[in-house]
């Protein structure tokens, strides 16, 4: 009697299990948390005769019937989660474990130890461009700052990767480029220098395990060093804020935790305390310039301080000089549906450039290039 | 459409078990034919048409050698029909390879090469080439009866759950089935098919894949990092690999057909713990061994053993001579009939000539030694046979042997996930040696086990789909952190 129930339970229990993703993909009331970070999704393609007989049709429905399918996100968490608690592995593209828990993006690894390094020819000649750039708009009121992002492999030199232990270091593209920057006498702010003496002073993390970016509390120390050196370089006050309350948590907010969240696993161990400041603003009639930030990723934390908005009249966030985020309605998306570029920048007080350490093998992401090009390539007008 | 897929996974083989069990009995064969159909034209869509014109033309011929009583007229029919399946599998299947050696031939003698278009290969081809030349044959020689209707015939060879990765179903074992196998559609057969089911799956994507992502890196980036003891690992590796993959998919196969109420027959036995060269052709791909065996083997031993009359020849045993003759036939065939390449080829000597060498003298010699010893011998041929079958020439075969028998040190890492799947690869390949192991297996899985056993191995089994399910669905998936231009 036991038997012929339990026999039923079963057949439903698999009957259930092989239908359940099925059923689910035909209701729309249970809310499916999507995987996180960047990822494409794939080509459609319409069903034809062509597309049947070559296969593409069947090759690219696989694909996304895959993509589609409503139980993809909870799956890929338990499959991410076995081999994570198993094996350790990651399933994030170009993520490697270092010591002690610390994740590293491969790129600054690279940049740390020279393997993507320009060559002083290439990064005088850019920066002897970004000089005469930086000197034209000067003229034109339009001041400009170069700020060096920390890398996390200079920063946490101390827990790379096992097998970076005896690799030699090379010339790299963060020593050529301070070197340089200094001698054609461009304002720079080098946070890299900056997060490394925090290291020794700051009870929290300046850089969290699993995170890519510096800490949410350095970036909100890291905006303050920037407003600074603008009313240095304006000769102006900016708007005053102040850090009403800090918050400890154990539990990673926002850009903290950017390469876990995108690791997409069920559950997670935390083992760090992350400080998170809360800042207030005074009302107050002070001149805000307005500033564009040509940047990449690194900007983002400093975007989230919310100080950008309260400080700066407008703060467009050119994000590898190719989108345009913070932008009014009227502002196209893309930089280059901008009908007068120059103009766009010519109007802006001050024009920030920020990348981290890893990015300097793409320095400028065509902005310096394209910016010469419009003023030597052409007459300015004054 | 492979089972590992989303495609079939989670929609194909749900909406059809449902439709195939929601339809009346007598509609049952027409809904898999359709099925079946489908599966093939989703993954071959431009060969669909010749199979199904040669289905009709073999089920014209099967019934026209039925019919007919003249012996010699019988015969032209049968060879008709096995130089049109032959003729097509040569064109398919070893078209390209005979081109590509032909230039390489004349282009030594300074001739332009010819001009040609790579075929495609249909999925399945040499699986399904063989099942229809199993239903003439056995027409032919046995006198079995033809089946009545065309769609039972196209089902035979279209079901798709052994379509295409076998195992190679001789009519004779499945005529009946087709027929009437209302008996066999029940709760019991459809949950230990699903519970088949779900074992080859999990051989496949948990085992065989984590095997094959190493070897594939060491035979695609070389073998300078490689030394002695990884050399072994590897081919080890590869060795599990191939046949948790092939038994995985046999498994699939025959679960799905037990959850129709087909009984498909069984296509490995633990072929690594075999003892002799002749006990693991018994167990490896059995049901291709057999085909051979029965087609070609013994018809031609029978051919050669007439014409081999005297009592010695080059001082060995007539018998001897003709067995040696026939297994190197044999096998240089079955080598071929698994690719298009010399690799293969040599595969299939190799193993012909270990049989010919184990009928003189091995298989005696190796009955002598202990058991584990003659387990381990066998394994070693058997591994060098392997590096044949996964080498994609001749000379990287040659160089991986070398570093087999090199003594050199290996600078290679391979991964937590590698090793701990290794472990459990060797696990499930040799556990029935220790008989205790083998008797708790069989007493485990049978029907008659405990209520504890059937719970155990039942949320095993979900366990197992459930983990299968997130692979095939988050395999290939590595996002990037942060989109970057």
């Amino acid at each position: 009697m036991k038997k012929i129930k339990l026999i039923h339970i079963v057949y439903l229990a698999y009957a259930g299990l092989l239908f359940l993703s099925l059923i689910f993909q035909q209701q729309n009331f249970v809310t499916v948390k999507q995987l996180k970070g960047y990822f494409e999704k794939p080509k459609q393609m319409e069903l034809s005769w062509k597309s049947w007989i070559s296969g593409e049709y069947q090759n690219l429905k696989e694909q996304n019937l895959k993509f589609d399918l409503k139980t993809r996100p909870d799956l890929t968490r338990v499959y991410n989660q076995v081999r994570y608690s198993l094996y350790h592995e990651i399933s994030t593209q170009k993520v490697i474990w270092g010591k002690n828990g610390y994740l590293f993006e491969q790129a600054y690894l690279d940049a740390e130890f020279g393997l993507d390094f320009l060559g002083d020819s290439l990064i005088i000649e850019k920066l002897e461009m970004l000089k005469k750039i930086t000197d034209t708009l000067a003229t034109l009121n339009t001041k400009f700052l170069f700020v060096i992002a920390p890398g996390k492999a200079h920063v946490m030199h101390d827990v790379l990767p096992v097998e970076y232990d005896n690799m030699k270091k090379g010339e790299t593209n963060y020593k050529s480029f301070i070197k340089y920057l200094d001698s054609f006498n461009i304002p720079l702010i080098d946070f890299n220098e900056y997060c490394l003496k925090m290291r020794d002073t700051f009870q929290y993390p300046v850089y969290p395990v699993r995170g890519i970016h510096w800490s949410v509390a350095v970036a909100n120390f890291a905006m303050d060093t920037i407003i600074k050196k603008i009313e240095e370089i304006e000769g102006k006050d900016l708007p005053d804020y102040q850090y009403t309350s800090f918050k400890v948590s154990k539990k990673p907010k926002s850009t903290d935790h950017d390469i876990g969240t995108s690791m997409n696993l069920l559950w997670y161990k935390y083992e760090e305390e992350y400080l998170y400041p809360f800042v207030t603003f005074k009302q107050q009639d002070k001149y805000k310039p307005s500033v564009v930030f040509i940047a990449d990723s690194y900007n983002w934390p400093l975007v989230n301080t919310g100080i950008q908005k309260q400080v700066f009249s407008s703060n467009n966030y050119w994000y590898y000089f190719k989108q345009n985020f913070n932008k009014q309605e009227t502002e196209p998306d893309w930089i280059k549906e901008y009908s007068n570029l120059q103009q766009e920048i010519e109007k802006r007080d001050v024009i920030v450039f920020l990348s981290t350490d890893a990015n300097l093998r793409l320095f400028g992401w065509d902005f310096v290039e394209k910016v010469y090009d419009m003023y030597f390539g052409q007459p300015i007008e004054n | 459409m492979v089972f590992s897929s989303v495609t079939f996974l989670f929609y194909f083989l749900p909406i059809t078990l449902l439709l195939y069990f929601i339809v009346p009995y007598k509609f049952k064969n027409i809904t898999l034919l359709i099925a079946s159909l489908f599966f093939f034209a989703w993954g071959a869509p431009k060969f669909v048409f010749i199979l199904i014109v040669g289905i009709v033309i073999d089920f014209f011929i099967g019934n026209k050698i039925f019919k007919l009583s003249e012996k010699s007229i019988k015969k032209k029919w049968l060879i008709a029909s096995i130089f049109l399946n032959l003729g097509l599998l040569a064109y398919f299947k070893y078209a390209n390879f005979f081109i590509e050696n032909f230039n390489d031939i004349i282009s030594l003698f300074g001739v332009s090469r010819l001009k040609w278009m790579e075929i495609v290969l249909p999925i399945g081809i040499s699986f399904f080439t063989f099942q229809k030349m199993s239903y003439i044959i056995d027409i032919y020689k046995s006198g079995k009866k033809p089946l009545k209707n065309i769609h039972d015939f196209a089902l035979y060879i279209l079901l798709f759950p052994q379509l295409i990765a076998g195992p190679i179903i001789r009519y004779h074992e499945i005529a009946d089935q087709i027929i009437d196998r209302k008996k066999q559609i029940n709760l019991d057969n459809q949950i230990a098919g699903f519970q088949r089911f779900i074992i080859g799956l999990s051989k496949k994507m948990l085992i065989a894949n984590a095997m094959g992502l190493e070897v594939d890196k060491v035979f695609t980036n070389g073998f300078d990092q490689l030394g002695m003891l990884s050399a072994w690992l590897v081919i080890l590796a590869y060795a599990f690999q191939i046949y948790f993959d092939f038994s995985g998919y046999s498994d699939m196969a025959i679960g799905l057909g037990r959850m129709m109420g087909f009984k498909i027959p069984e296509n490995f036995k633990y072929p690594y713990i075999s003892t002799s060269i002749r006990d693991f052709w018994k167990r490896w791909h059995i049901s291709l061994t057999t085909w051979f065996r029965d087609y070609l083997f013994l018809p031609l031993a029978y051919h050669y053993s007439r014409k081999f009359d005297k009592p010695k020849y080059f001082n060995l045993k007539a018998d001897y001579t003709v067995y040696t003759l026939v297994v190197l036939i044999t096998f240089l065939l079955t080598g071929f009939w698994h690719g298009a390449a010399w690799t293969f080829v040599f595969w299939g000597l190799y193993h012909g000539i270990l049989l010919a060498v184990d009928r003189l003298f091995l298989y005696k010699w190796l009955k002598k030694l202990p058991k584990p010893i003659s387990l381990i011998i066998t394994l070693i041929f058997v591994l060098f046979g392997w590096v044949l079958f996964r080498a994609d020439n001749f000379g990287q075969a040659v160089e991986f042997s070398g570093k087999m028998l090199s003594f050199s040190v290996s600078h290679l890492e391979f991964s937590k996930h590698f090793y701990t799947m290794f472990v459990v690869a060797i696990f499930f390949s040799i556990a029935p040696i220790f008989k205790k192991i083998e008797k708790g297996m069989q007493r485990f899985f049978s029907t008659e086990s405990p209520w504890y056993s059937f719970i155990i191995k039942h949320l095993v089994s979900l366990l197992l789909l459930f983990l299968c399910m997130s692979e095939i669905v988050s395999t290939g998936f590595n996002p990037f952190i942060y989109f970057r231009f």
